[in-house]
């Protein structure tokens, strides 16, 4: 025992000698040869070179020793435990503290584009942020470095994927992604954070906060909607109050990227709440999803017709889910009042049910046993919904809030006329192209829509004509834009 | 043991006599407001009358009131939108059972059929719901104390304050007891009490107050499962709601505060969706609510307009007085004094460091902190706190503490500090000035509005070098405090009496 040393020594711990070798090597300038000290020696080593003490040095340290991200108020404290003592005291408390793993999980620094996609390789949804996840990933590895990172369900742990999770994230075509071993601990640091999804996990929320703030040169995210905070009266419960600290998270961003320029002007007034908190906004810098449709031929549309039983029906269309903020009880009535009034068609509904619905499917029933036609489908194919696009004489979608309003692109794309509603996403993406707009909050006027559309050919004809001025936009596009956000032309 | 009347021919009759009265008293009320005459008619009578008229006019408000007069109850958006919607696939002779068909399972659920209800027109209604009922007086609550005194004698007759009933179905009356926890907190006329817990048999006699184009003020931010019944009534039942905006603290800072603040926060936001105007408490507030606002065309809606109504900074007689008994001595260690409930965004941890740094330097004071907190929220710090103290700073943690301690400490202090990360207004940094006390305060937000006028020095709260910088100047720079103090004296604090007057013409405007 070296009873002149100014601390105990340490007992060296293997694990921990790794995570603090790597710290020196990383931030450190010295000549040093690190892989030759353990223990109380690195501590020394690093309190003498490390200099000033900073939140990032902090972050770096404590994610290495504890292979996790740590939250931000523990790096706040470790800074000021390290600008009082020194370095060597509080590091030195860790070091004996963290308690040493018989196998250490490996680990690896990150300062390229590190990009989370934690949802994505862990489901197989084809539709949504997922999509846009995996088509834009998937191009970007045809000719940028890219690593994939998913947090576990502790939401502590950033990790590099799985060959299978890597398999969920890709589509075909894609190039090659940075690989890290799996079961390897990812350590952003100074790197380029993309964050394509959601997260409404609290634990995750926090601790991306710590990678924005002191793992990240860059951190740029894809932002959807605000929904569930500027209508939280048709969101779940528990949703609003999550997503506000994914937006609280947003809101240290460098550049939120929305979807369309109605997500924009969302985005837009909430970062305009920020400077009141002492925060500088990130920027919001519009990036429009694609016109992204897939095609069925006429075999397969003539094929589903008959097996659905639509052979000789008039198809009203809708595509959502059954929750109170597609608006589909407005919907219902107005469908109603024009059976009422002696139309005779068939109201398809493709859509999963979903929170809040109890009344929504009551009233199917009244109807349906009223004789009215309401087909109900949810789980079914992509062939099948395009094939019910291109049979329908006209869809409608009236929601009360979207992002983007994928529905009524789908429609227009199909060619098929749709009834959307007179503002947002909605109205600027068909409005012009074969939409017809209606306030959506009067089940008159939407009646009123419909019977045109079922009665009036050269209206519809018209609108089909329409439809195939809607721009159209690819994933290439949409790729290609996002990543030169991320690169940071427009960086603050 | 509990007993129950049998259950006999006679009883239930006599029921359902009383409810039917009820019911026909109600809509008595309700049916000259809809321009409908029922007199000399049976209830049944009256309500196929009624219900013909509000399906013919399709008009929203009518549809609300109908459904109050029917149920003693205010409707959620769900059940007023489902009922329109009945009404619209009604016709003239199936109007009353649309009616029926969509009240009755507010009616099976509350048990209100005994009701009465009164409808309040042209005057301003006050919901002072919380602090109608507890006894709890911080931010919120001394502004609604504070405000609604001022009202009383000549505007008395133009507004009535009300609370939410038990059931939280309705507004009603404040009882005595209320009316003194409102109106007279600093000088009580009756004993306090909790309020009695109601009997079933007793909601089911309540009186309900209904307001009809009229204008309501909602004073607090409500409770979560009111929201709803206020967004209907801001949306549809025609009467103008204007709300006081204090803060967007659970949305923008939504990582400083438990889930279920910013989880009610949303939903409060759509009653500001559908009010008519919001009183920003600051500026920056105000910029809060705009920014929400702004988000509003996405979903084909103009929302509020926001105006800018900033607090008082006044602070009562009492606080002077007490302030100004203690002695300061002059040979004592200067007091440094942070003031506000302790929570991570108030930044009590940075304070702390830096006093921490201050005094390794060798500076002498004594540091208090005062304001209460959750377990979870002070364990660290009363830990951290007690460690500095056994190692001979001097410092203390005040979690209760009487108002006249409070301001006497005001009155020894040397400065406070309030390096918050974000406020709706900073009422400690108000009345630190209006005690004549610099303050160490943010550089941004609200707290840069009360603070630019001078009398502070303003750091970056996220920047603990600047708060220790700004700390020891404070600490040791006799004329830098002096210049401070002078540019205090030359303060004039805006009262409560002005803050009243603005909330009421622009609330009757």
């Amino acid at each position: 025992m070296n009873l002149t040393s100014p601390t105990p020594r340490l007992r060296a711990r293997p694990g921990h000698d790794l995570a603090l070798r790597a710290a020196g090597r990383r931030a450190s300038s010295a000549p040093v040869d690190w892989d030759r000290l353990s223990g109380g020696e690195l501590v020394d080593a690093l309190s003498r070179d490390l200099g000033e003490a900073s939140d990032r040095l902090s972050y770096l340290l404590l994610a290495l020793l504890e292979r996790r991200i740590p939250s931000t108020a523990r790096v706040v404290e470790f800074t000021r435990r390290w600008r009082v003592e020194g370095l060597s005291a509080p590091l030195t408390v860790e070091y004996r503290r963290l308690r040493a793993p018989r196998r250490p999980t490996p680990f690896v620094i990150v300062d390229g584009v590190v990009m989370d996609v934690t949802d994505t390789s862990r489901s197989r949804f084809t539709t949504g942020i997922q999509r846009v996840a995996r088509e834009t990933v998937t191009r970007w590895t045809r000719e940028h470095r890219v690593v994939l990172a998913a947090w576990d369900v502790t939401g502590r742990h950033l990790a590099g994927l799985t060959p299978d999770e890597t398999g969920r994230v890709l589509l075909d075509g894609a190039g090659a992604v940075t690989s890290v071993p799996a079961g390897s601990v990812v350590i952003p640091f100074d790197a380029t954070f993309v964050l394509p999804e959601i997260t409404v996990n609290a634990d995750r929320t926090a601790s991306l906060r710590s990678v924005v703030a002191y793992g990240a040169a860059r951190s740029v995210a894809i932002g959807y909607d605000c929904i569930p905070v500027t209508t939280a009266e048709t969101s779940g419960p528990g949703m609003p109050g999550a997503f506000s600290e994914y937006l609280a998270t947003l809101a240290t961003f460098d550049a939120v990227a929305p979807i369309s320029s109605a997500a924009h002007t969302e985005y837009s007034g909430w970062a305009s709440m920020l400077p009141g908190a002492g925060l500088t906004p990130p920027a919001i810098t519009t990036v429009a999803l694609p016109a992204q449709v897939g095609r069925v031929d006429d075999d397969t549309v003539e094929g589903v017709r008959s097996e659905l039983g639509l052979v000789d029906s008039t198809v009203v269309l809708s595509v959502g889910s059954h929750e109170p903020r597609k608006n589909h009880l407005a919907l219902l009535t107005a469908a109603e009042l024009n059976w009422r009034r002696g139309h005779d068609f068939t109201l398809v509904l493709v859509g999963g049910n979903a929170w809040g619905d109890g009344e929504f499917q009551a009233m199917v029933r009244r109807l349906r046993r009223k004789g009215r036609s309401v087909q109900m489908l949810s789980g079914v194919d992509d062939s099948v919904v395009w094939s019910l696009y291109r049979m329908a004489r006209f869809s409608v979608f009236c929601s009360v809030n979207e992002g983007f309003g994928l529905p009524v692109v789908e429609s227009l794309v199909s060619g098929v006329p749709v009834i959307t509603s007179d503002f947002g996403s909605m109205r600027e993406l068909g409005e012009g192209h074969g939409a017809v707009i209606v306030d959506p909050h009067s089940p008159l006027d939407m009646a009123a829509a419909m019977e045109q559309l079922l009665t009036d050919d050269g209206l519809r004809a018209e609108l089909v004509e329409a439809s195939a001025t809607l721009p159209r936009p690819t994933w290439d596009d949409y790729a290609t834009e996002m990543w030169t956000l991320v690169e940071g032309a427009d960086a603050r | 043991m509990t007993r129950t009347a049998p259950v006999t021919t006679e009883n239930v009759s006599d029921e359902i006599g009383a409810l039917r009265a009820a019911l026909g008293a109600r809509l008595e009320v309700v049916a000259p407001a809809l321009g409908v005459d029922v007199s000399g008619l049976t209830p049944s009578e009256q309500l196929d009358r009624l219900a013909r008229s509000v399906h013919a006019s399709a008009d929203p408000a009518s549809a609300w009131l109908l459904f109050v007069g029917v149920t003693a109850t205010f409707p959620s958006t769900a059940d007023l939108a489902s009922l329109r919607r009945a009404l619209l696939l009604a016709t003239p002779a199936t109007a009353m059972l649309a009616v029926l068909e969509r009240t009755m399972d507010v009616q099976s659920r509350t048990h209100s059929g005994l009701r009465t209800i009164e409808l309040v027109t042209d005057t301003v209604l006050v919901d002072v719901d919380f602090c109608a009922k507890y006894e709890h007086n911080t931010g919120i609550q001394r502004v609604v104390r504070h405000m609604v005194p001022e009202w009383s004698g000549d505007r008395d007759d133009r507004h009535r304050l009300v609370a939410w009933n038990q059931d939280s179905t309705g507004y009603r009356e404040l009882t005595a007891e209320q009316v003194d926890r409102v109106l007279h907190w600093n000088d009580r006329r009756l004993p306090k009490t909790d309020d009695p817990v109601l009997t079933d048999a007793d909601l089911r006699r309540e009186h309900v107050l209904v307001p009809w184009r009229a204008t309501l003020l909602v004073a607090e931010v409500p409770a979560f499962h009111v929201c709803d019944s206020l967004t209907s009534i801001a949306r549809w039942s025609g009467t103008a709601v204007d709300l006081i905006g204090y803060d967007a603290i659970p949305l923008v800072s939504a990582d400083s505060v438990p889930n279920a603040e910013s989880e009610r926060f949303a939903h409060y936001l759509t009653i500001v969706k559908h009010a008519r105007r919001v009183y920003g408490i600051s500026v920056s507030a105000a910029d809060e609510f705009r920014g929400f606002v702004a988000t509003l065309p996405s979903q084909g809606l103009s929302g509020p307009e926001v105006v800018d109504v900033t607090l008082a900074t006044e602070v009562s007689p009492v606080a002077r007085a007490a302030a100004s008994a203690v002695t300061v001595d002059a040979d004592a260690e200067p007091v440094v004094l942070c003031v506000g409930s302790h929570e991570p965004r108030k930044n009590q941890d940075a304070t702390l460091f830096a006093a921490e740094l201050l005094h390794r330097e060798g500076h002498r004071f004594r540091i208090v902190f005062v304001g209460g907190g959750s377990r979870l929220a002070t364990m660290h710090f009363d830990k951290r706190v007690a460690k500095l103290s056994a190692s001979g700073m001097r410092v203390e943690s005040h979690r209760r503490l009487g108002d006249s301690e409070l301001w006497g400490l005001f009155g020894v202090a040397r400065f406070t500090v309030f390096v918050s990360l974000h406020e709706g207004f900073g009422l400690p940094v108000a009345e630190s000035l209006a005690l004549g006390v610099p303050v160490v305060t943010s550089d941004f937000g609200s707290l840069d509005e009360i603070a630019r006028v001078g009398g502070c020095l303003q750091v970056d709260p996220r920047d603990d070098t600047a708060i220790v910088d700004a700390m020891r100047t404070l600490l040791t720079d006799d004329a830098e405090h002096a210049r401070l103090v002078a540019e205090i004296a030359e303060q004039r604090p805006k009262t409560w009496r002005s803050y009243a007057d603005e909330i009421w013409t622009a609330v009757t405007a």
